[in-house]
């Protein structure tokens, strides 16, 4: 059979046509997953900036340097380790010496404050003390004013402020007053340092 | 490009239309007979050097018959079958016949019309059609010659008792006698063979013959004769005059190109074209077949074209997808770097409310100094304890909660109790702490978990709450 008459042939007409339609069709078609693929990358590309671009909106130089001078007002009123909750414990008993309270004070250790915020530690400092009645006897305020007063003292002990998380205060079988409580000071963790 | 070919008083000229007739071939086939003549036109054609083409054909031959009809008005193709079938009827040929016709003047309306038909006997025109094919030449059109010498000098608009008109054409050595009706249309031929041996007397009495047979077959009397070609021209001015019939010019420019001129010009789809359809119509098919191979040949071209344009398209995209990719992947350190400094930002912010908020006022103390404004003469208070609850105290939207126990005793024997504590109760929930009493004497005293020692008399006690 002669070339000519191959050509002519209807079969290899349909196959000349089927595989045009053939080529044109798979053309198309190898074209969606790649169509696809970059439509879903131009999309992730779109939210990454639309993301990026509302990260660095929301926070501003101007927002990280109001806290940055937050920040460095509240470090002084920290216990930044356990020597500063040491000085802190001399304070106090300095305090007791000079109003003459009588008891103990007991550092706990540094632990844990919220689990959302875990730079943010806390020290506390059991206290309890015992107002003898010579002491009351001797000053002309109440003891109740007594207390006061060194409630008032305690908080400001050392320059630094604690939180007075627990104050339980009672009279004894001798009429004393017994104070017990516990001073949360804040702390933030040694190796965080205030970073942009 | 057709070929045209005549086939006159034995004279075979060849000449393409594409090159106009600027070189025809001629041969002698004058000792050809109707079933040699098919293979000598195929060795003529060869021999001229056309290898495959549209061959048109133009003869005088006797074996095209004219035949006068009148017809009903139809179409070309009703008008075609009604003469075939006349044809067959009136055994013109004792076979098969193929026919082409020619309208003569306008039809009229109401009234038939007139036509020309041509008969041609279809075998011999299979023949010549097998021939051409098996050569590689297509049949495509066979005409009578006198076609090539009707029309001229005919009027569009045919006027009232318009005589006919015979024409004289030269017809290589013979001479061809048309009967013209003035619409132009032939009426009808015959070729004198050898015309210039015969001399003017025979003509003389031929020309006489016609005019009588137009007058009493054809009822168009001939009024006026003319002469086409030099021979003819020749002749008829040696002719005598004859009675009630004019001698007119000649037509100028006529030759024996003249019938290879018209026959270029002539259509296939002409109805004067003696070949049946599926012989004249075999080079349009094959035309149209070529072309939808072409057609296919391009629309698989364009499907490969389609293809590798999409295949590069495609690695554009892939490219495209890769580099977008690239630099989304190299922006999520900087996005992870922003989540982070926005989540740094956060908890630093909130580090810092805490310790600054928390510390500012101390609650513990406040509410112990308050109690004493609140405490009524008549209680004593031995205990008081104030406790940050600090599970309900913790999580983002949680507010400081502190956890009030007081108790006592009467602090004068006949003091009641339970109207102190209402009192102090009132106090305490009027204070800027809008403290919020849980437990108190005289109202919780059922309650197991209240000590025993608590609810003895002349004791007391309040367990309250105070939410931030």
């Amino acid at each position: 059979m002669s070339l000519s008459k191959i050509f002519h042939h209807p079969v290899t007409l349909a196959l000349m046509f089927l595989l045009g339609a053939g080529l044109i069709g798979a053309g198309e078609w190898m074209m969606g997953p790649a169509r696809i693929s970059l439509a879903g990358e131009e999309r992730k590309r779109m939210e990454q900036l639309s993301l990026l671009q509302t990260q660095q909106k929301e926070v501003t130089p101007t927002d990280w340097n109001d806290l940055k001078s937050r920040w460095q007002k509240i470090l002084p009123v920290t216990v930044p380790n356990n020597q500063a909750v040491m000085e802190q414990v001399r304070a106090i008993e300095a305090l007791m010496k000079k109003s003459g309270w009588l008891g103990k004070l007991t550092p706990a250790e540094a632990g844990p404050l919220l689990k959302e915020l875990p730079d943010l530690q806390q020290s506390r400092i059991e206290f309890e003390l015992t107002l003898p009645q010579a002491v009351v006897i001797r000053n002309p305020k109440g003891s109740q004013e007594i207390l006061l007063e060194f409630l008032r003292a305690l908080e400001m002990a050392g320059g630094r402020r604690p939180l007075l998380t627990r104050l339980e205060v009672k009279l004894n079988q001798e009429g004393e007053l017994q104070a017990s409580g516990s001073l949360m000071y804040f702390r933030i963790r040694p190796d965080v340092e205030f970073t942009e | 490009m057709a070929i045209c070919v005549t086939w006159i008083q034995g004279v075979l000229r060849i000449g393409s239309s594409g090159r106009f007739f600027g070189k025809t071939t001629a041969y002698d086939l004058s000792d050809q007979t109707r079933e040699t003549f098919p293979a000598a036109l195929v060795n003529a054609l060869r021999t001229a050097g056309f290898q495959s083409g549209e061959v048109c054909l133009a003869t005088d031959i006797s074996l095209i018959v004219p035949s006068p009809e009148q017809v009903p008005p139809s179409s070309a193709a009703v008008t075609r079958s009604l003469l075939q079938r006349r044809a067959d009827k009136g055994k013109v040929f004792p076979e098969p016949i193929s026919l082409g016709f020619t309208q003569i003047g306008r039809p009229v309306k109401g009234q038939p019309m007139r036509v020309l038909a041509h008969i041609v006997p279809l075998a011999w025109v299979e023949q010549i059609d097998k021939e051409l094919l098996g050569a590689g030449f297509f049949f495509s059109t066979l005409f009578s010659t006198s076609l090539a010498v009707a029309g001229s000098g005919g009027q569009a608009v045919e006027e009232e008792g318009a005589k006919a008109r015979l024409v004289l054409a030269d017809a290589e050595s013979g001479l061809l006698f048309v009967v013209l009706d003035p619409s132009g249309a032939p009426l009808f031929y015959r070729t004198l063979a050898s015309a210039s041996e015969r001399g003017a007397g025979e003509i003389g009495k031929e020309i006489r013959r016609l005019q009588l047979y137009a007058e009493q077959k054809l009822g168009r009397p001939v009024g006026s004769v003319s002469a086409a070609g030099g021979a003819a021209q020749g002749l008829l001015r040696a002719v005598p005059p004859v009675e009630n019939l004019s001698v007119e010019s000649p037509i100028e420019g006529f030759g024996e190109e003249s019938y290879l001129r018209w026959l270029g010009s002539a259509k296939v789809g002409q109805t004067d074209n003696l070949l049946p359809g599926k012989i004249s119509g075999r080079a349009g098919r094959e035309r149209m077949r070529k072309l939808f191979h072409m057609a296919l040949l391009v629309f698989l071209a364009c499907g490969v074209g389609w293809f590798s344009n999409r295949m590069i398209q495609r690695g554009n995209l892939v490219e495209k997808t890769r580099k977008l990719a690239e630099e989304r992947m190299g922006r999520t350190g900087q996005v992870d770097l922003a989540i982070r400094q926005q989540s740094r930002f956060r908890q630093q912010k909130e580090t810092a409310r805490i310790v600054e908020e928390e510390t500012v006022v101390p609650m513990a103390e406040l509410l112990f100094r308050d109690m004493a404004n609140c405490l009524p003469p008549e209680l004593q208070l031995t205990l008081f304890r104030v406790e940050l609850d600090e599970e309900k105290s913790k999580g983002g939207q949680a507010v400081a909660t502190y956890t009030i126990r007081m108790e006592g005793k009467i602090s004068r024997p006949n003091a009641e109790v339970k109207p102190a504590v209402e009192k102090l109760c009132e106090a305490l929930a009027k204070s800027p702490w809008k403290i919020q009493v849980m437990k108190r004497t005289g109202q919780s005293d059922k309650d197991p978990e209240v000590p025993a020692e608590l609810k003895l008399p002349g004791r007391f006690y309040v367990f309250a709450t105070k939410r931030e």
